[in-house]
């Protein structure tokens, strides 16, 4: 979708249409889920997505004018995703079942890519939410350092630092999953 | 390494802060002259040399994330948020008419009940601070959730 039409579909959503905030959700309702899927498991991605979208056309009057709708959308998902998360915490739900990849679900082509995907996702499941989003923000949406400093409003050093705390915890998670991953990609790339 | 050890541009750098470098190295977020500092420590330092393989495998594997296309059905989607949306509106219009009925109710309370020398004093007391308390309660429990709304650190996040 090109930015003009985008900035249309916004205008009118701002004045009251419904109608045309769908052309907004099948332009990016993919990409949402992806994200979703990274912060909740694949099982709950599509309902915490569809919350967040019902939840931004809400808050639509607060977008401002001009700017992308992804991003935006983006501060939003976070949220419900959080929420989610702490919910399921307190009902123990197991991480096989959080991370149960639905069979449509793609993860590059080798099936290689697609086991290590499937085992990132329950290492991801148990690591705690703020390191979680962390962890996702920086590598399934690529913010940069900077990015991460000026919207979790932290100094770019503490970005660092709770990155590599975070990536520790991933990393223990991985190796307890299965020990011998890494190794395994290490020498596979070697 | 040990603190003295030094790589072939003469830096120095305790495994400890490389360790958190390390990150930075990973991502390419570090200065020109932090990342060389890091070439130099990993060039003489095998333990933290290692650890850069391992965060730097563990980074690509976070990063298949990134790739992964969920097929998604946007009919239903959009059937389901259009639900969403136009539930969302009827709460909203619950809550107003909710609202309107309760101020009319507590307006009718304390005009004609409150007030009423008919009703003994206790009654009119007990119904009295058992509304207030209602009120102050509902009152500290919306306080609470909007503090936490504007406190929370994620809330903002976007791009």
């Amino acid at each position: 979708m090109d930015g003009a039409s985008e900035q249309r579909y916004l205008d009118e959503c701002r004045r009251g249409s419904v109608g045309l905030f769908r052309p907004l959700v099948d332009a990016y309702f993919s990409q949402a889920v992806r994200l979703t899927g990274a912060l909740v498991g694949h099982c709950d991605a599509e309902d915490v997505a569809r919350e967040a979208f019902v939840a931004a056309y809400g808050a639509i009057a607060t977008h401002e004018p001009g700017r992308p709708f992804y991003p935006w959308l983006r501060g939003i998902l976070v949220n419900p995703a959080k929420v989610f998360i702490r919910s399921r915490n307190r009902a123990r739900v197991r991480v096989e079942i959080v991370a149960a990849r639905p069979g449509h679900w793609t993860a590059g082509a080798k099936s290689d890519d697609q086991r290590l995907a499937d085992l990132m996702h329950r290492a991801l499941a148990g690591v705690a939410s703020d390191d979680r989003v962390l962890l996702v923000l920086k590598h399934v949406e690529g913010y940069t350092y900077d990015e991460l400093s000026v919207h979790l409003g932290i100094p770019r050093g503490t970005v660092m630092s709770r990155l590599y705390r975070a990536r520790q915890r991933l990393r223990a998670i991985v190796e307890e999953l299965d020990p011998t991953i890494i190794r395994q990609q290490r020498r596979a790339d070697a | 390494m040990t603190a003295d050890q030094r790589g072939p541009t003469g830096a120095v750098l305790r495994c400890a802060d490389a360790r958190v470098l390390l990150m930075g190295f990973i991502d390419g977020e570090l200065s020109a002259d932090e990342a060389r500092q890091m070439e130099d420590h990993l060039a003489v330092c095998p333990a933290c040399r290692g650890e850069f393989a391992t965060y730097q495998q563990l980074g690509r594997a976070a990063d298949l994330l990134a790739q992964e296309e969920p097929v998604v059905n946007n009919d239903l989607a959009w059937e389901r948020i259009y639900d969403g949306i136009a539930r969302g509106a009827g709460w909203i219009l619950l809550w107003v008419g909710m609202t309107l009925l309760a101020g009319w109710g507590l307006w009718v309370l304390g005009a004609e009940f409150l007030l009423d020398p008919e009703v003994p004093l206790v009654i009119r007391l007990g119904v009295g601070t058992f509304t207030l308390g209602a009120l102050l309660l509902l009152t500290n429990i919306l306080r609470e959730r909007l503090y936490r709304r504007k406190t929370e650190r994620y809330d903002e996040v976007m791009r």
